[in-house]
């Protein structure tokens, strides 16, 4: 057999060859779970023991999370954390005891560098259908002034039927007033109208505060928004339109896009949704 | 004939040519002779070998060889049974001809490599050295000779064929460090039934491309080196590693890892050196245990295999003993992904390994 026909039969015989290494190469990527949650612990904070509801679709209140079990009190209610350019998320002992106790806090930490495009962003979520009427709040520290671009956010909700079809529906952030102080500010996306805390002290500095925000939800203009800081009101809605979706998504953490100095961490602990009594 | 054996032979040839001008001195070698009336007897075979070793006989010290050479006629071809004996090792080789004058040239080649080999080493001659240096030339075991052995014999009477015979032998012959070489020629395909355990230890490794961060580990490694062919059975345990991927701090995992490997290589010699092509088979285990704030785990474990190639070289520090190195590509059939809960992904093992090695390799 002519040398050209055999190295002609060789080669072709490398192309069978060679795509069976490029599958075995590719096609096979089992994955192999090393770390665990451990089942959702009455000590920690009220417990997670509402994932039943999450599963059915519902988010299941109360529910709460200290974060002593780490990020597993999300994982347990089927929601999840993320941080993205440039954030971390990283589980610390506090800078100052918590009002609420334990061991551990959630540092979320973004860079609010000027020179990136993207928010910078680090938050956990709870995702479902919402209750009709919650409270949802969250203990912050933060532990130093920051001077932002007004788009310092620590809550934020989604509407939508899933996350990849979703639109914002309120921002509770964080504005400096006048003389440099943060207060609170909320942002009203279906309406764009941003509203401002009143008759409440600033924003602490270096101390524990609670945000909670209550919800009265409604697809027509008979819904209730309040803002508390520190069980004060900060800033009270009515008559509004809450939602004009059944599902949703709750974040909790920190997101910037300028901030000086650039990096700034805030710390949160019991982070919770109770029903309205 | 491989044309690295012809071309081996006919240097050792010239070179012993060389010298044989200068012969003028006994033979080094104890020689006992029986041959039929027709054949070259003693006086011959002992000039045979004087002119093969020259000057180098004359001024190299005794010699601690004795040997024993008897032709016998069998039918129309003749039989060569030469007994070497090297203090208390001895060995028998059995050749047979056509002529024998060709065997009478076989004796006093494989006399004089012998020699040469004998004080080119600090090292005592091996039983496998008076059985197997100078097969090349034609010395076989007795179910070995027939056609082979009557080939070679005639062409130890042939100056350019018997020396193209002998590339290892001559260069140990040569060079002052040639134990090497004598170890060369005693695996480097000389003797096609030779069969050498080879085993590596210690073995230092380093690869990417398996684990998130750059391992290092050690091995060892055993087989067998035939011909010009080495297979070889590795195990590695490599050193554990912490890794934390990002963005979430203190969230990671500690990962274990032992493997295995088998190899092929078919190598090809340079003087001191030899470079190796390998296939390589190897099989990695890898144990995983996520770590984090509320994380527990029960430490699970996943192995799988990788295909790939490498090239090895080699470099004889004596006559058992030589530096090894390697570089080898390893393509992954699997490529697991370790997942912690709340967290995610922490690592996937990447679909191509990179790896070095450098270690002993020991011929028994």
């Amino acid at each position: 057999m002519p040398d050209g026909v055999v190295d002609h039969q060789r080669a072709s015989a490398m192309v069978p060859a060679t795509l069976a290494i490029a599958w075995l190469a590719f096609a096979c990527e089992p994955t192999v779970t090393i770390g665990t949650c451990p089942e959702p612990s009455v000590a920690d904070g009220g417990g997670a023991g509402t994932a039943g509801s999450a599963n059915q679709g519902a988010v299941g209140v109360p529910w709460s999370t200290g974060f002593e079990d780490g990020l597993c009190g999300y994982h347990a209610a089927l929601g999840y954390c993320y941080a993205r350019h440039g954030a971390t998320i990283e589980l610390v002992k506090p800078p100052r005891p918590p009002p609420g106790g334990g061991e551990f806090v959630a540092a979320f930490t973004v860079s609010g560098d000027t020179t990136t495009a993207l928010r910078s962003q680090a938050r956990c979520v709870r995702q479902g259908v919402m209750p009709k009427s919650a409270y949802y709040g969250a203990w912050y520290f933060i532990p130093a002034l920051v001077t932002s671009d007004g788009n310092w956010n620590l809550f934020h909700f989604l509407g939508g039927t899933s996350e990849e079809d979703s639109h914002p529906l309120w921002d509770v952030s964080l504005a400096n007033k006048l003389d440099g102080q943060l207060e609170l500010s909320l942002l009203n996306f279906l309406t764009l109208t941003p509203s401002r805390s009143f008759n409440v002290e600033p924003v602490p500095i270096g101390r524990w505060f609670q945000l909670e925000i209550k919800i009265v939800r409604s697809a027509r203009p008979n819904g209730e928004v309040i803002v508390f800081q520190d069980g004060a009101v900060a800033i009270h809605l009515t008559d509004v339109i809450t939602d004009d979706t059944a599902w949703g998504q709750w974040y909790v953490g920190n997101l910037a896009k300028t901030l000086v100095p650039a990096l700034s961490t805030v710390y949160v602990d019991d982070v919770t949704i109770r029903e309205d009594p | 004939v491989k044309p690295s054996v012809v071309s081996g032979v006919l240097v050792l040839a010239l070179l012993l040519a060389a010298r044989s001008g200068t012969a003028e001195s006994g033979v080094p070698v104890q020689l006992g002779w029986q041959a039929p009336a027709n054949c070259p007897q003693e006086a011959q075979v002992r000039q045979k070998l004087r002119d093969l070793l020259g000057a180098s006989a004359r001024d190299a010290a005794p010699s601690r060889l004795r040997a024993e050479g008897q032709i016998e006629a069998i039918g129309d071809r003749f039989r060569l049974t030469l007994n070497i004996r090297y203090d208390l090792v001895n060995a028998t080789r059995v050749v047979q001809a056509s002529s024998c004058e060709d065997l009478s040239g076989v004796a006093a080649v494989t006399l004089a490599l012998l020699f040469r080999a004998e004080h080119s080493s600090n090292a005592p001659l091996t039983a496998k050295d008076l059985g197997g240096a100078s097969a090349a030339i034609g010395a076989e075991n007795r179910s070995a000779a027939g056609a082979e052995a009557d080939t070679d014999a005639d062409a130890a009477n042939r100056p350019e064929n018997a020396r193209d015979r002998l590339p290892a032998t001559e260069v140990a012959a040569e060079k002052p460090a040639g134990d090497e070489q004598v170890r060369a020629s005693e695996s480097g395909g000389a003797n096609p039934s030779s069969w050498q355990f080879a085993f590596r230890a210690p073995e230092l490794k380093v690869d990417i491309g398996v684990l998130p961060e750059p391992s290092y580990g050690m091995g060892l490694a055993a087989g067998l080196r035939h011909d010009a062919w080495r297979f070889l059975v590795s195990g590695t345990f490599w050193l554990a590693q912490d890794y934390v991927p990002g963005p979430f701090l203190g969230y990671g995992a500690h990962f274990g890892r032992v493997s295995g490997e088998l190899s092929g290589c078919r190598r090809f010699r340079f003087t001191a050196f030899e470079l190796a092509p390998c296939a390589v088979a190897s099989l990695d285990d890898v144990s995983a245990r996520g770590t984090g704030v509320g994380i527990s785990s029960t430490n699970p474990r996943t192995a799988w295999l990788s295909l790939g190639a490498g090239l090895q070289g080699l470099w004889s520090l004596s006559r058992n003993a030589a530096l090894v190195f390697g570089i080898n590509a390893r393509v992954a059939t699997s490529k697991p992904r370790f997942v912690s809960e709340s967290v995610g992904e922490i690592a996937q093992v990447g679909p191509l390994a990179l790896g070095a090695s450098l270690g002993c390799e020991w011929l028994l």
